[in-house]
C-alpha cells in the first residue's frame, strides 16, 4: 500500500489563457508540503483538482488512497480543506457552524474546539459578518481542525493576516504536525511560512512544476559565490550556474549545485573565491522561476 | 447517492431561510384576506398581491440557496464536505422544492379556502386558480433550473422577467379557453379534460426541467 498521502500524476488542465500541464506532485503521509508559486502560476487550480472540485482533462489523482475522480466525497470525510476564497455564511454564528460540523463528523473534538475559541480569541455567538478577515481565516481553520482530518489541505491560509494571526496559525499548524499520521499540503506566495513549516517544497510556475525537493536539500544545494577572475575567462561554460553577475574581475555566481567540487571547478577555472553566501527561500524560489522561464 | 448527507444540506437550508418562510406565510394570510373582502378594488389588489407573493417566494429562494452561494462564496465550504456535486444538486433541488412547496402549498390552501367559504369568490374560479398557481411553480422551477445550470445571477434575472411577464400572458390564454371561461364564474369547480390536461402538462413540465437540470450537472467538470 503506498505511503503517501497525495498522488498526482501528469495531471493536466487547460483554459483559454492558462495551461496546467504534466503536473506531478506526491505527499508523503505524516509530512509537510509546502506549494509556492507566483499569483496566476496555478496552485490554487492544482489544489481544486486534488480536492475533486475540478476534474482534470488529464492524469490522475489519488489522495488518502482513493481515486479523487471518483471517490472525492469518501475521501473528503478524512480531508480539511480551506481556502482564502472561502466564506462562512454571514447572517449565523460562529457556533452555528461549529453545531453544524459536529453534527456531521463523529471525530468531532469538541475539546480541542473550546482551546481553539481561547487560542485564537473567538466568540462563538458572534455572527460570522461581525468577523474581521483574520478571524474569519482564524473561524474557518477551527472548523477544519475541530474534526481532526487526516490531510490538512489550506489554500494560501495566511494570506492577508496580521503578523500576530499568521503566528498563531502557524503554530496551529505545528501543533497538527506533533501527530505523525497527519499530513498538510498548504500553498502560498509567503516563502518565510512555508520555510517555516514544510518538510517538502514545490515550486510552480506557469501551471508547471519547476522543482521539486526537500526543503533541506534545497537550501543546501543554492549558494551565492563572490568570486575574482579575469574579466576575459568565460564562465557561462560552467555547468550548473543560474545566474551570473561581473563587474571587472568581481563576479557573482548563483549555483543550484553547490559541493565542494563545486568550488575547486570554479578554483580550475582560475577564480580565488572571496565568500559563499546562502539564499533565502524566497530568493532561491525568484531565482527557479526565472530560471526556468529561461531569463525573460 | 449519499442520503444523510443530503438530508445534511437540505436541513441546513431549510434553517438558513426559517424567518423568511414565516415573513411570507404571514403575509400570504395577509394577501388572501384582502383578496376576500367584496370589493372589485381589493380583489384584484389581492390577486396582484397573491401573484407577486409566489413570484418572490420563489425568486428569493432561488437567489438565497443556490446564486448567494456562489456570490457569498459559501459553496467552497459546502463542497469542502464529504459530498460530490451530484448530491449537492440533488438537496439543492429538493431543498427548494420543499421549501416552496410548503409556502406555496399553505398560501394557495387559504387561497382555495378563501374562495370556497367566500360567497363573493365564486367557487368556479378554483381550477382556473390552481393552474395558474401550478403554472407559477413551473416558473419557479425554471428560474431555479437556470440558476442551478447557468450558475449566472444575470441569466437568471433575464429568465425571471421573461417568466413575470409571461404569466399574465397565460392566465389570459388560459381563461381564452372556452372549457375553462364558461366555469370561471359557476357556483362549482368543474374539473374537466381541459383543466386536468393544464395540471398533467404543468407536472411533465416540472418532471422535464428538474431531469435537464441533472443531465446538464452531470457533465460539468468544475464544482466552484
Amino acid at each position: 500500500m503506498s505511503n503517501l498521502a497525495i498522488e498526482l500524476n501528469n495531471v493536466c488542465q487547460s483554459y483559454s489563457h492558462f495551461n496546467l500541464s504534466g503536473i506531478n506532485l506526491e505527499l508523503e503521509a505524516g509530512s509537510i508540503l509546502g506549494l509556492i508559486g507566483p499569483n496566476g502560476a496555478g496552485k490554487s487550480t492544482t489544489i481544486r483538482i486534488l480536492m475533486g472540485l475540478l476534474v482534470p482533462q488529464g492524469g490522475n489523482v489519488q489522495v488518502l488512497g482513493h481515486d479523487m475522480l471518483k471517490e472525492a466525497a469518501l475521501a473528503k470525510w478524512k480531508i480539511g480543506f480551506a481556502s482564502e476564497d472561502m466564506r462562512l455564511y454571514k447572517n449565523m454564528s460562529l457556533q452555528w457552524h461549529i453545531d453544524y460540523m459536529k453534527s456531521l463528523f463523529p471525530g468531532w473534538d469538541d475539546s480541542y474546539v473550546k482551546t481553539l475559541i481561547k487560542r485564537f480569541d473567538l466568540i462563538p455567538e458572534q455572527k460570522i459578518k461581525g468577523l474581521s478577515h483574520g478571524q474569519r481565516v482564524k473561524a474557518n481553520l477551527l472548523l477544519v481542525l475541530a474534526r481532526r482530518p487526516k490531510l490538512l489541505v489550506l489554500d494560501e491560509p495566511t494570506t492577508g493576516l496580521d503578523p500576530v494571526a499568521r503566528q498563531e496559525t502557524l503554530r496551529e499548524l505545528m501543533d497538527v504536525m506533533m501527530d505523525e499520521d497527519r499530513s498538510i499540503l498548504f500553498s502560498s506566495h509567503n516563502t518565510q511560512d512555508i520555510e517555516q513549516l514544510s518538510d517538502k517544497i514545490t515550486f510552480i510556475d506557469r501551471g508547471r512544476v519547476v522543482n521539486s525537493k526537500d526543503k533541506e536539500t534545497f537550501l543546501e544545494e543554492w549558494r551565492r559565490v563572490r568570486i575574482e577572475i579575469d574579466s576575459e575567462k568565460d564562465l557561462n561554460s560552467i555547468n550548473h550556474l543560474v545566474d551570473v553577475k561581473r563587474s571587472g574581475r568581481v563576479a557573482v555566481v548563483t549555483t543550484n549545485k553547490f559541493n565542494e567540487s563545486f568550488i575547486q571547478l570554479l578554483k580550475g577555472f582560475g577564480a580565488s573565491i572571496s565568500s559563499v553566501e546562502s539564499l533565502s527561500l524566497e530568493e532561491i524560489f525568484v531565482a527557479e522561476v526565472f530560471s526556468s522561464r529561461g531569463g525573460e | 447517492m449519499n442520503l444523510p448527507m443530503i438530508k445534511s444540506l437540505v436541513l441546513k437550508d431549510w434553517r438558513l431561510n426559517r424567518s423568511l418562510l414565516i415573513i411570507y406565510l404571514v403575509s400570504g394570510v395577509v394577501a388572501s384576506a384582502v383578496f376576500s373582502i367584496d370589493h372589485k378594488a381589493t380583489f384584484y389588489v389581492g390577486l396582484v398581491l397573491i401573484i407577486s407573493l409566489f413570484a418572490t417566494v420563489g425568486t428569493h429562494l432561488v437567489f438565497t440557496t443556490v446564486i448567494h452561494e456562489r456570490k457569498e462564496q459559501t459553496l467552497p465550504f459546502i463542497m469542502s464536505l464529504p459530498v460530490n456535486f451530484r448530491d449537492y444538486t440533488i438537496a439543492k433541488i429538493f431543498a427548494n422544492l420543499s421549501l416552496s412547496l410548503f409556502s406555496w402549498g399553505f398560501i394557495a390552501a387559504v387561497i382555495m379556502l378563501v374562495i370556497w367559504n367566500s360567497s363573493n369568490l365564486p367557487n368556479g374560479m378554483i381550477p382556473f386558480a390552481a393552474i395558474t398557481i401550478a403554472e407559477l411553480f413551473v416558473a419557479y422551477v425554471l428560474i431555479l433550473s437556470v440558476a442551478i445550470i447557468f450558475e449566472s445571477e444575470g441569466v437568471t434575472v433575464i429568465t425571471m422577467a421573461i417568466c413575470n411577464i409571461s404569466i399574465s400572458l397565460f392566465m389570459f390564454w388560459l381563461g381564452s379557453f372556452s372549457e375553462i371561461k364558461k366555469h370561471l364564474w359557476g357556483e362549482i369547480p368543474v374539473w374537466n379534460a381541459t383543466a386536468i390536461s393544464f395540471l398533467l402538462a404543468e407536472l411533465i413540465v416540472i418532471i422535464l426541467l428538474i431531469m435537464i437540470t441533472f443531465y446538464f450537472q452531470s457533465r460539468k467538470r468544475s464544482f466552484l
